[in-house]
């Protein structure tokens, strides 16, 4: 079996889906609405099963060619075109090249099946009692995306930008500044700690990540139980010399038996590669007769061959793994204890209105504004329906050009940890974008053609008189006034000539811009309230003006 | 490096007694110093933009009079909003065009166009059509959406307003012509030269939060443009500074082109129906002396196409 082509391809191949996904997350504006978009995002399983539930559509049916794909020849999805497994290999790579040459790179692992299987059950039952807590914090679009757009993308704007300083000082402008708004600092917590987590994974234990927690991986492990080829070791050629078993990334093939458990095998082919003998690669099964089963007793005048090698191969005696496990673990209870305290910490940096706000207005404000409900992206429709089909992925995050669309704390509630919402504090919504709906992988915030974005009432603007700069200080602003898309947010006559805002509720989409524009502070004199199923606001109507054409200048 | 060269120059002009000329920004007033016969204001109307600069820089002594051979030019158009021309939230895009080429013939070497946008920038230089405009025409957008870009300087008369984030290519500039659009505005009632500045600086929101007219008026004080042309030929007459859609337009056909940005906003005012002292940062700035809003005792050519 020379099969040394497969890691081949399987390299370029994962190589251009991580660059162009991760360029997607860093750098919408790039690439976002090129084919290279389409190509990346299209064989996303999770998004796309969602989306398919949404819209029945043929773009939307890469789960299904993922499946085929796995019924065919495993799981090369995992190692291919899953851009959070590209990122463990090349972690893995890297590991190993700063590290000290050794012979065993990888030992045999038991299947944890209890526990894939069971967070595989607990993501499926959270999401459908409604709640994609699970999903969100597991799924390996939703972390990669969350790694690449919180994470990435802001060095990466500052390398660009800095770039841009470098040009600027040689006097010449270009490429110009990108934004990148920040969003609460708790949310940046867990893409930080579930990278940590999953390079010291990587580190330690190769792929057990994908063997372990992530459920598309227990889900894609089932399927290709049946798949049609199957990496196998065939008794003919293999010589036990145990290379396939230290090089595999996911400890899923056992010498002793020479099995290897393709429900774990992540197809990176290095296995193939590295086998001298050609012994191991892919082959459709055979016939129990020409190969039969290995002998289950041997003869009592020494051990099994494949026993000379268990050791090198990592494989430790049963009764020592057992003993091992049973014992407590002091590491461990100060992990779960960290992770409470955080927590409790997280919860604590939930922005509250005001906090930590310096006025520059001469009258400090004092009506602290009190949200009902959080703003979701337009599109988003019904919170519910929205909360139960986004899985926190933040692409939408990432190519909003506003910064508007920010990762969510507790605004949703629990179960919409991390989904996006409508943050007016760090931008707002555009009249004439509707590009979160077009992005979204899951099709939890529709995509609407523009007309219909520019009446969908996200919810509606609140004028706080007490807190206004005309009220406060009786001089003149009108910044949301100016901001308003639509009037419904216009300036009336107040007193001395002055005008102060005034909301017309039927005119209002919920655009935030008024919100975002408001000087007054610690607490703003006009904020937007969600509403928990969004609206039809109504087309502004503009009557005809009455132009009078003067023959003279009036002065 | 620019940055740095200017500071330099700065400083060592203070040395040697040539830092009035270098550092004092009233040197932009002295280079558009009238000469005689030629008027304080021209009102141009009924014409195309190009058609209506073309006669009203003429009658105003040629761009030659502003832009020297070799010049840094700054051409500060209003690029506030991603919205089409004909909404005419944003400037002409015909007449910035023409503007940018009237100042290479005059033998520029570089004119740059820039605005601190409301909306986000990349989308407000596209749709304007501004950012075609200055690419057909030779000249070269700048960002105006990082702080930077911008410098704290200093407003020796201002009374609100003591200092502020500056672009730095106003700093650097030999030549600055501001190309406001007219329109109604909901906070300051109008938009015309005063407030077209006000995207030159980082922070706008100081401003609404301190009282508004003065810090505009404040900032005529400091900053005054070789030359400002008023672009009316579509005016938004309601609903500004963004507008709603193109039924709050009314198609002018006119441009007001003058050395002076408060009569500039004067004429403006009364082009667009006020009296120029019911816009107070007008009223504001008159009374501060940053310029002569008096129209009756002022030269006005008027020209009709």
């Amino acid at each position: 079996m020379k099969q040394p082509w497969l890691k081949k391809i399987r390299v370029v191949v994962a190589l251009a889906f991580l660059a162009s996904t991760t360029l997607l997350f860093v750098d919408f504006e790039r690439i976002g609405e090129t084919p290279a978009a389409t190509v990346a995002l299209y064989p996303q399983f999770v998004p796309s099963l969602l989306k398919f539930t949404q819209t029945f559509a043929w773009a939307a049916t890469g789960f299904l060619a993922v499946l085929v794909l796995t019924l065919l020849f495993g799981r090369v999805y995992c190692s291919m075109i899953r851009p959070l497994g590209i990122l463990q290999d090349i972690v893995i790579h890297i590991a190993d090249k700063l590290r000290k040459p050794r012979k065993v790179k990888f030992r045999y692992q038991k299947p944890h099946d209890a526990i894939r299987y069971g967070v595989l059950a607990l993501t499926v039952g959270l999401f459908l009692s409604g709640s994609m807590l699970a999903l969100s914090l597991l799924d390996p679009l939703s972390n990669f995306g969350r790694i690449a757009g919180d994470l990435l993308r802001p060095l990466y704007v500052v390398a660009h930008n800095g770039l841009g300083q470098l040009m600027e000082s040689l006097g010449i402008y270009g490429p110009f500044p990108l934004q990148w708004k920040a969003p609460s600092p708790a949310t940046l917590a867990f893409p930080a700690l579930f990278l940590a987590g999953l390079v010291w994974l990587s580190v330690a234990k190769g792929r057990l990540f994908c063997n372990l927690l992530c459920p598309v991986g227990a889900l894609l492990g089932l399927v290709s139980r049946f798949a049609l080829f199957k990496i196998r070791i065939p008794e003919d050629a293999c010589i036990l010399c145990a290379q396939c078993s230290i090089h595999c990334k996911a400890g899923c093939i056992r010498l002793k038996t020479k099995e290897v458990d393709f429900s774990r095998c992540v197809a990176c082919f290095n296995c193939i590669t590295v086998c001298e003998a050609h012994g191991i690669g892919y082959a459709r099964p055979r016939p129990v007769k020409f190969y039969p089963a290995p002998p289950v007793s041997l003869p009592s005048n020494g051990p099994h061959p494949s026993h000379r090698f268990s050791s090198l191969a990592g494989e430790k005696p049963d009764d020592a793994r057992e003993a091992e496990s049973r014992a407590p673990n002091p590491a461990r209870r100060t992990l779960l204890r960290g992770s409470a305290l955080l927590l409790v910490w997280l919860v604590g940096l939930v922005p509250r209105d005001g906090v930590g706000i310096k006025p520059r207005n001469r009258v400090p404000t004092t009506v602290i504004n009190r949200k009902v409900w959080p703003v979701a992206p337009p599109g988003a429709g019904d919170l519910a329906r929205f909360n139960d089909l986004c899985i926190a992925c933040h692409l939408c995050v990432s190519a909003c050009p506003y910064g508007v669309l920010q990762p969510a704390m507790l605004e949703y509630g629990l179960s919409g940890l991390l989904q996006p919402y409508m943050d007016y504090t760090t931008g707002y919504c555009s009249y004439e974008c509707n590009r979160c709906g077009q992005v979204c992988p899951t099709g939890a915030i529709r995509a609407l053609d523009l007309a219909a974005k520019q009446i969908a009432q996200l919810g509606v603007a609140r004028f706080v008189r007490d807190n206004c700069i005309v009220y406060t200080d009786h001089t003149a602003c009108g910044a949301c006034d100016e901001y308003c898309p639509t009037k419904a947010v216009h300036m009336v006559p107040y007193r001395d000539g002055l005008t102060i805002p005034e909301v017309r509720e039927n005119l209002c989409v919920g655009c935030g811009a008024c919100e975002n524009a408001c000087p007054a502070r610690p607490h703003r004199a006009i904020y937007v309230d969600g509403y928990p199923v969004q609206k039809l606001a109504e087309r502004p109507i503009s009557k005809p003006l009455e132009q009078e054409v003067k023959g003279e200048f009036p002065f | 490096m620019q940055r740095r060269s200017f500071l330099k120059a700065v400083s060592v002009g203070m040395w040697t007694g040539t830092g009035f000329v270098l550092g004092d920004p009233a040197r932009f007033a002295l280079a558009a110093e009238p000469a005689a016969g030629i008027p304080d204001l021209v009102a141009v109307k009924n014409g195309e933009p190009e058609a209506l600069f073309d006669r009203g820089i003429e009658a105003l002594g040629g761009m030659g009079r502003f832009v020297k051979k070799g010049q840094k030019v700054v051409v500060k158009p209003n690029i506030g909003w991603n919205v089409s021309p004909e909404r005419a939230a944003n400037t002409n895009p015909r007449l910035v065009r023409r503007i940018v080429e009237h100042c290479l013939q005059a033998g520029a070497k570089e004119v740059y166009v820039f605005d601190h946008t409301c909306d986000a920038w990349r989308d407000s230089y596209r749709t304007s059509g501004i950012e075609q405009a200055v690419k057909d025409a030779g000249g070269k957008l700048a960002p105006g959406n990082s702080e930077g870009y911008f410098q704290t300087v200093a407003i020796p008369r201002g009374r609100r307003l003591r200092e502020v984030k500056e672009h730095e290519l106003i700093l650097q500039a030999d030549v600055l012509i501001n190309v406001p659009v007219l329109k109604s505005h909901g906070g300051a009632r109008l938009t015309v030269a005063m407030k077209n500045l006000m995207g030159v600086v980082w922070d706008r929101s100081e401003w609404h939060a301190n009282d508004l007219h003065q810090c505009i008026a404040d900032f005529a004080t400091y900053r005054k443009p070789d030359l400002n042309v008023v672009d009316a030929y579509n005016v938004l007459l309601r609903h500004g500074p963004r507008g709603v859609s193109t039924a709050d337009v009314a198609n002018l056909r006119s441009q007001l082109l003058s050395t002076d940005l408060v009569t500039a906003d004067a004429a403006a005012a009364k082009l667009f129906g006020l009296e120029p002292d019911a816009v107070d940062y007008i009223r504001i700035a008159g009374e501060m002396g940053a310029g002569r809003k008096d129209l009756e005792n002022l030269a006005i050519r008027r020209i009709v196409l």
